[in-house]
């Protein structure tokens, strides 16, 4: 048990990762039918990542046809090959390979947040240091959320298209920390180019960028030009810093915006090349822009779009779609002080909101939460956490049973299933809403001490 | 913890209440394509002569020497109907024993059927009491027969003699739908050589009289699918309807021939409806067509009275037309129903809430355990309390509420940092540990399984201590963290029976009254002054709680159960384990995975506070 406990204290993230990797690989092995079970579930798998429906876009590729012809592949053209190199997965050396993959994807999602929370970006930005900061969570707890949540667990067997999206809005938000501009913008890009929605995430990871880049350079400053200043310990928000100095903002966005558009036609010329028509623009990106496919999922559109009469199909599309638009920018504006928070709320945003939402994406979310985890104390005293992760732990076992009793049993129907992705969304939002509270909070208290631990009350 | 014993004790007040008038309905006939009734039936005359010739033939099958000669003699008999006729052998290994047989069967071709949905007929060569079932195999083949001189049926019939009231439907029903193709170490079953469409309604015959014939006073209905999955209320109804209505023939429902219709046997028909959709098992040839969403039902021969074979020929011609009738599948009726009698029900709407607030009263619970759990100050189990009297003496914090202004403990207001790593593991630990009572009783061969069980009764008893200890001694675990265990646990186990409440209401009713108690443990504290208040009260509760859940534990349950039902453990244990592998009954893993940790939790929560190595502080104070 000391030997353990001592190993762990030496290489936390060596164990860490390697017990994940063993827990995945024994879960595959052990139980060989489970990875095709959970191919097949509507939460994990929707028609825009499902593992099964790249199979059969596989099928067409590796034949010389038009993957996209058929009409059931949606996902980003550039996966084919890298998926055409693994065996089979029907065969089980082609499902343990898939799995390995997979395994490797979360590793490296895990090694991007441990970098980023150990940047401290966080708690601590250019304008702001949180009264909090020393409570924030060790990277290695918050890697081990990570690696074994049973969401991602499930994702990991499930093997969605989704996971290399998170690995690489993660790598995103890591070199974003880094304040390296171009493979920000690039990895943001590839992100896009496999599901669309991390465009989304373009400003608040853009602010995050810069305001990391102002940090350094405050750094670099006060190293610098002031000797003195290093020895104070607890630099305060209100160290006077002189705005010229710092990088300025539009050629910054410029620069940004560039690379990133650039990263994204580099990407689609690459894709046109290696397919026979421009076909698969419409089927990977009208997918989740139209919905034509109206396959259950966790999420609040399809049934929504099902009921709905054809006439009034554009229209609500047209406001859903400005609806999740809406939270971008404006997250960006009022989380100016502290970008990380708005670059994990608006991941939670997408999260539950996007067309087709997965467990997978909640799963990474609910862990990139963690990052934030110097201000739970504030969510806390809110006391609708524990009653949220109970609602959720509640979902996670009846949406299944209820899908069970809609799809098999035919004794449930469809709103059987609807109500408790209501009731799933409806707790991720509460958590969502309860971080953006205790956010706003914070800053609060940073600026009036005196207000600490007294009620808000609306006046 | 009032609100939860509130909502225990309403939740089973709403049971009482459900037999009466004002919380149940009369059945009716929802689907009207359906007209049960509504046709002539012809079965009769001169049919009776084959039915006779038929039974004999059948009876002297029976004596031949072996099963082959029996298969082969029912194939013929099918061949020469003019039927396609198929065998399909089985075989299931489950607890050391091999359960085999060949299933046979013949379809018929609907004049008017284009191959896409069908019908099915059956009767098991022995019924669920495992007597040969002479009668009703001569009836089906008379009715097979019969059925193919007609030119009314849009749908195809499958005719079909099963070896076995359990396993041979399980195995050619699951073969119908190829789910399990592939052998494996339990289960080897043939694919189909002949299928038709999909399966609308299958209705099985049980009446295992020999060539003397004997005369039956009632039909009982048999309606329980495995794992507590029921057939549509409309099929029911028209069995009942035609039955009752156009031939004259009472039915009765769980062999309770003598249904006055009074509270108390209305209540008594509710129980054993309960009792037998918790246990989840077969309960005639129609259980396993369940789970593959087909309507099915046994009508089984009771009593002694003046209705004769034909007349249960013409209930089964009166059925098939009706069936014949269905424009799609049954869907307009309940599916989740309790009958009352064949008359009344009760729907899910008027049941289900019984066991939502039985599951509910665990997460208040945990929700209150969670409240409690970041009170401080941090304390450690078993430790004399008078630290923390001091420390609330110390700090009084005003409150106000309104205009009045209370003095409040500090300590009592401030919400102490949450340690939830240990009860997390330690939970997760118990849950993983209960798969081991639940492999062994369901993989060891029949002469060690009672062995087995005993120790695993003991050991679960064992278990909790040695856990205890663990927690408190080595670990350090404090009171809040036993708190968040507790919490923890029952958090799971609500969410776990609200769940099991939707698929299989019965056995999540039950397993959650089971349980309750584990709601209202508090760990025992032993040695407080005899001068505190209300010690006595605390001796009272400490004492009530350790003995309920010594007697309210699974293995003690599963062993009243077999008492209860006069059978042998053995029995029992083999019973389950062959349901688990060859029925695919998932009641024994509810027992074992939900409720067993949560027992085990709880007893680690009551026997903490309980510390042998030292003085009680009572004394050192």
């Amino acid at each position: 048990m000391d030997a353990l406990t001592h190993v762990y204290h030496d290489h936390p993230k060596t164990v860490l990762f390697s017990t994940a990797a063993a827990l995945r690989i024994l879960l595959a092995v052990t139980f060989p039918g489970l990875p095709d079970l959970l191919t097949g579930r509507v939460e994990i798998s929707t028609p825009v990542n499902s593992f099964k429906r790249l199979q059969e876009g596989l099928f067409l590729y590796d034949r010389g046809l038009d993957p996209y012809d058929g009409g059931i592949f949606h996902q980003a053209p550039l996966l084919l090959p890298l998926f055409s190199l693994l065996p089979s997965p029907a065969t089980w050396a082609g499902r343990i390979a898939s799995i390995l993959l997979y395994t490797a994807l979360d590793v490296l999602s895990a090694d991007c947040l441990y970098d980023i929370a150990k940047s401290g970006a966080a708690a601590i930005s250019s304008l702001y240091r949180s009264p909090r900061a020393d409570r924030s969570w060790k990277p290695e707890s918050i890697i081990a959320v990570y690696l074994f949540n049973p969401f991602t667990l499930l994702a990991c067997l499930g093997r969605p298209t989704t996971s290399f999206t998170i690995f690489f809005v993660l790598l995103s938000i890591r070199h974003a920390c880094e304040a390296k501009i171009t493979t920000t913008a690039f990895a943001l890009a590839i992100a896009s180019y496999i599901s669309l929605h991390p465009a989304l995430l373009l400003p608040p990871i853009g602010l995050l960028c810069y305001d990391r880049l102002c940090h350094k350079e405050i750094g670099a400053n006060i190293q610098s030009g002031k000797p003195g200043a290093t020895s104070d310990s607890k630099p305060s928000t209100k160290v006077a810093v002189d705005q010229r100095s710092l990088p300025a903002g539009l050629p910054f966005a410029i620069l940004l915006a560039v690379t990133y558009f650039a990263g994204l036609a580099f990407l689609v010329g690459l894709s046109r090349f290696l397919l026979p028509s421009w076909n698969f623009i419409s089927s990977v990106y009208m997918t989740p822009l139209t919905l034509p496919d109206l396959t259950p999922n966790p999420g609040l559109w399809w049934y929504f779009f099902i009921e709905m009469f054809d006439a009034f199909r554009e229209f609500f599309l047209g406001v859903f779609w400005l609806h999740m638009l809406s939270y971008s920018v404006p997250f960006c504006l009022r989380f100016r002080k502290q970008p990380l928070v708005a670059v994990v709320l608006m991941m939670g945003v997408i999260a539950v909101f996007q067309p087709y939402a997965n467990v997978g994406d909640a799963g990474a979310w609910l862990s990139c939460l963690c990052l934030l985890g110097h201000i739970f104390e504030v969510c806390s005293t809110h006391r609708y956490t524990f009653p949220a992760l109970a609602a959720l732990l509640y979902t996670s076992l009846l949406g299944p049973a209820f899908h069970h009793l809609w799809i098999y049993a035919g004794s449930g129907n469809a709103n059987f299933f609807y109500a408790i992705t209501l009731v799933w969304s409806l707790a991720l939002l509460i958590l969502l809403t309860d971080m953006v509270y205790a956010a706003l909070r914070d800053e609060w208290e940073a600026e009036r001490p005196e207000g600490k631990g007294k009620e808000v009350r609306q006046i | 913890m009032g609100l939860s014993l509130i909502c225990i004790l309403v939740g089973i007040s709403w049971l009482l209440l459900l037999p009466l008038n004002e919380y149940s309905r009369q059945t009716y006939i929802s689907e009207n394509a359906i007209l049960p009734g509504q046709v002539h039936t012809y079965f009769g005359g001169s049919e009776h002569n084959v039915f006779r010739a038929y039974r004999q033939e059948v009876w002297s099958l029976g004596h031949r020497k072996s099963e082959e000669e029996v298969t082969d003699g029912l194939y013929d008999l099918l061949q020469e109907i003019g039927l396609r006729p198929a065998r399909q052998p089985y075989s299931f290994q489950v607890a050391g024993e091999t359960i085999e047989g060949t299933n046979v069967y013949g379809l018929l071709q609907g004049p008017r059927a284009d191959a896409t949905e069908a019908m099915v007929l059956m009767a098991a060569w022995r019924n669920f009491d495992g007597e040969v079932n002479y009668s009703a195999v001569a009836l089906v083949l008379t009715l097979a027969r019969y059925f193919k001189r007609w030119s009314v049926w849009s749908k195809d019939i499958l005719v079909l003699f099963p070896a076995n009231s359990t396993y041979g439907p399980e195995a050619w029903v699951s073969a119908y739908h190829s789910t399990s193709t592939i052998p494996s170490a339990s289960r080897n079953i043939s694919a189909l050589p002949v299928k038709a469409g999909a399966l609308q309604g299958a209705i099985a015959l049980d009446y295992p009289v020999g060539p003397w014939g004997k005369r039956f006073d009632k039909l009982d209905v048999l309606y329980d699918g495995v794992n507590g999955a029921l057939p549509n209320l409309d099929l029911l109804n028209t069995a009942v309807s035609v039955a009752s209505s156009q031939m004259g023939i009472g039915c009765s429902l769980h062999g309770m021939i003598d249904h006055s219709d009074s509270y108390q046997d209305r209540l008594k028909c509710l129980a054993k409806g309960v009792m037998s959709q918790a246990a989840g098992h077969a309960t005639g040839p129609h259980s396993a067509f369940m789970p593959y969403h087909i309507d099915a039902i046994t009508l089984k021969t009771v009593g002694d009275g003046w209705h004769d074979e034909m007349s249960l020929g013409r209930v089964t011609e009166s059925m098939f037309r009706s069936i014949n009738n269905l424009l799609e599948k049954f869907h307009q009726s309940f599916f989740f129903y309790i009958l009352l009698n064949t008359h009344r029900f009760v729907s899910i709407g008027s049941y289900l809430p019984a066991a939502m607030l039985v599951a509910g009263s665990f997460t208040i619970n945990a929700l209150a355990l969670w409240v409690l759990s970041g009170r401080g100050p941090v304390e450690s189990p078993g430790k004399p309390k008078s630290t923390s009297e001091k420390l609330k003496e110390k700090a009084l914090v005003a409150v106000n509420d309104g205009k009045d202004v209370m003095l409040v403990p500090k300590a009592e207001l401030e919400v102490i940092e949450r340690k939830m790593f240990l009860p997390a593991i330690v939970v997760l630990g118990v849950h993983l540990i209960s798969l081991v009572p639940l492999y062994v009783l369901t993989h060891k061969e029949k002469s060690g399984i009672t062995f087995a069980f005993a120790a695993l009764a003991i050991s679960s008893y064992l278990l909790p201590i040695y856990l205890s200890g663990v927690l408190v001694r080595v670990w350090d675990a404090s009171v809040q963290q036993l708190q968040m265990l507790q919490s923890f646990s029952l958090l799971f186990v609500g969410a776990t029976l609200s769940t099991w409440a939707t698929i299989n209401f019965s056995l999540a009713l039950i397993v959650g009254l089971l349980a309750s108690p584990l709601s209202f443990i508090r760990p025992i504290t032993l040695g407080t002054s005899p001068t505190e208040p209300n010690a006595l009260l605390n001796i009272v509760h400490a004492v009530a709680t350790s003995f309920v859940w010594l007697i309210t534990s699974p293995p003690l349950a599963l062993f009243a159960l077999s008492w209860y039902l006069g059978k042998d453990i053995t029995w029992m244990l083999v019973e389950i384990a062959k349901g688990w592998a060859a029925q695919g009954v998932w009641s024994i893993l509810v027992i074992w995975s939900v409720w067993w940790p949560a027992w085990v939790l709880g007893g680690i929560v009551l026997v903490s506070s309980i510390r042998f190595d030292r003085v009680p502080p009572a004394f050192d104070m």
